[in-house]
């Protein structure tokens, strides 16, 4: 019973995790609108564990940007929000060489 | 003097860069600097932390905003605040209040950028340049070499957090969460952490990567 009890809060928490990841993807790419921005923005300057969540969102985003998992629409939006800065550059040239690497090691392993 | 207050100093006045700003710039100076530490704290090794701490979540915001300039806009935001608490502006809660500039900001960026891009209209929107397959294959031999500098267990799980296609990484990761015995959120803080000193290692040398052990 207990087994049962705490897989089912494992799955529950998995399930809100997902939806707070498209949530914020949705943020990422410029989806929502100025009010859920604010909300996000607000609980991430409150809230620094919510911040680093952003950040993991965002480094699977650029992820998927390389690996070319982004639906037309939002592969339009990462590169008008992404490609902007020189830092975010940055971090997508990175992505690029872990795909690489990660993937070459796995097949290795 | 604390490595927090000297990093401040270094950055208070950094390099110009090319980024358009709004309005004419405030010149900060130092007594103005010296007042928006204070009415963050009265101590000042806690102040320049909060400093810190504030200066880099506005350049978060700027970035998930797409703005070109982030540290810039981030250093405009924390001038006008300067420029106010000169003026005797007392700020009560400064999470929002910073926030609350900062936007303003953002309207304004964003403004410019219309009234560029419409002088502009048939300019196409700029890309990056694509980097060379020397410069691609130089950069992998470099994150290969500070993968080597990385403990088994953080290399091991750096590899199997990322690989995978979306449908596929969810499972891995659960189940690399339970075979590691912890959260799926502390797994990816853990990945987001090791992700971060790799760059670092990987852009700036080896000696960056001791903190990864």
């Amino acid at each position: 019973m207990a087994e049962i009890r705490h897989s089912y809060i494992r799955d529950r928490d998995m399930r809100d995790d997902l939806s707070d990841d498209a949530q914020l993807t949705r943020y990422l790419l410029g989806e929502l609108t100025e009010e859920e921005q604010v909300e996000i923005e607000e609980r991430a300057f409150r809230d620094r564990r919510y911040l680093l969540e952003i950040e993991a969102v965002e480094c699977d985003l650029i992820d998927d940007y390389v690996r070319g998992a982004l639906s037309e629409v939002e592969r339009r939006q990462f590169e008008e929000r992404f490609l902007a800065s020189e830092k975010r550059r940055r971090k997508l040239e990175f992505a690029k060489s872990l795909e690489a690497v990660a993937g070459e090691l796995c097949e290795n392993s | 003097m604390s490595s927090s207050v000297l990093t401040i100093q270094n950055c208070i006045f950094p390099e110009m860069h090319a980024a358009p700003t709004p309005r004419r710039r405030w010149v900060l100076t130092q007594d103005a600097f010296d007042k928006l530490l204070t009415s963050l704290d009265e101590d000042r090794d806690t102040a320049s932390e909060k400093y810190l701490e504030i200066r880099s979540n506005l350049i978060r915001f700027f970035q998930w905003r797409g703005t070109p300039f982030p540290e810039d806009h981030a250093d405009e935001t924390i001038n006008r605040i300067a420029k106010r608490v000169s003026e005797k502006e007392e700020i009560r809660n400064p999470a929002s209040y910073y926030l609350g500039v900062a936007r303003m900001l953002l309207l304004e960026i964003n403004r410019e950028r219309i009234r560029e891009q419409q002088a502009l209209t048939e300019m196409p929107i700029s890309q990056f340049e694509s980097e060379s397959s020397e410069d691609f294959d130089e950069r992998i031999e470099l994150l290969r070499s500070c993968l080597r500098h990385l403990s088994d267990e953080n290399r091991q799980l750096i590899l199997q957090y990322y690989h995978g296609e979306k449908g596929e990484k969810i499972d891995s990761r659960r189940k690399l969460s339970e075979r590691l015995g912890i959260s799926v959120n502390t797994l990816r803080m853990r990945a987001l952490r090791i992700r971060e000193e790799l760059q670092r290692c990987a852009e700036n040398g080896h000696e960056h990567c001791q903190a990864m052990r």
